[in-house]
């Protein structure tokens, strides 16, 4: 099962991943993430990956997606907590990630 | 004798299944204690083929996925095989970053991660007649 929950302090804006990120997950939970971005209109975003415990190229397409809809929103994206092999994955698409775990 | 098993599933082209189809194979593949990397590896891997059936081999529609799982001594072959709309030109699908996806939310990195996980992959494929995919990873 894949789920997001959000938190907010001031201007940042961050989604909490949780689950398993494949094809099947991810669309369970990109409309959820883009409402929440186009509602509160943060200045940062941060997708959190701490409590992902499965991941495929599906994830990549959801973090691509996202810095796309974040740069018409003018927010700056960060992704960070992803474990190692998240990073790998995350890394075939030059993807830089913060506090690798 | 050399260790050898292997295993079948077949299922329908429904994103549900991922999840099923990967942890089956990595369900079978503990049998060689495998490092908890190759299992991940294997996941991955398994995840790209299957999700391919789903999203490019039955567009509008739903299909057979076969999933064969070989182990003979330290060498492990998962063949994915769907009788989908096949693939026109398999080394452009293949190229990192090519995708049909117009939306923007399919990277075009599935084969890129197969791949990078496990040893090697080959992609047989025939325009409307279906796609397999034969995946070796030595896990000794």
């Amino acid at each position: 099962m894949t789920s997001v929950e959000f938190s907010q302090d001031k201007s940042k804006l961050t989604v909490s991943l949780i689950g398993e990120i494949d094809h099947h997950g991810a669309q369970r939970i990109r409309d959820e993430i883009d409402r929440q971005i186009l509602k509160i209109m943060p200045g940062i975003v941060v997708m959190d990956f701490s409590k992902v415990t499965f991941m495929d190229s599906s994830g990549i397409g959801l973090v691509l997606a996202r810095s796309k809809l974040c740069a018409d929103c003018k927010a700056s994206l960060y992704v960070e907590s992803v474990d190692r092999q998240t990073g790998r994955i995350l890394a075939l698409a030059g993807i830089k990630t913060i506090q690798n775990i | 004798m050399q260790n050898e098993n292997y295993f079948r599933i077949s299922f329908p082209s429904k994103s549900v299944n991922e999840s099923f189809a990967r942890m089956s194979v990595a369900s079978f593949c503990m049998q060689f204690d495998p490092t908890i990397e190759q299992i991940n590896d294997i996941k991955t891997a398994v995840s790209e083929a299957v999700t391919n059936c789903v999203v490019h081999a039955y567009p509008d529609s739903c299909g057979p996925v076969y999933i064969t799982t070989r182990l003979k001594g330290d060498k492990l072959t998962v063949t994915v095989r769907d009788s989908g709309i096949g693939i026109e030109n398999v080394q452009q699908a293949m190229r990192p970053m090519f995708t049909t996806d117009a939306a923007g939310e399919r990277a075009g990195l599935g084969f890129a991660v197969m791949q990078t996980f496990m040893d090697k992959i080959k992609v047989y494929s025939k325009p409307g007649k279906g796609t397999k995919v034969v995946m070796t990873k030595n896990i000794g």
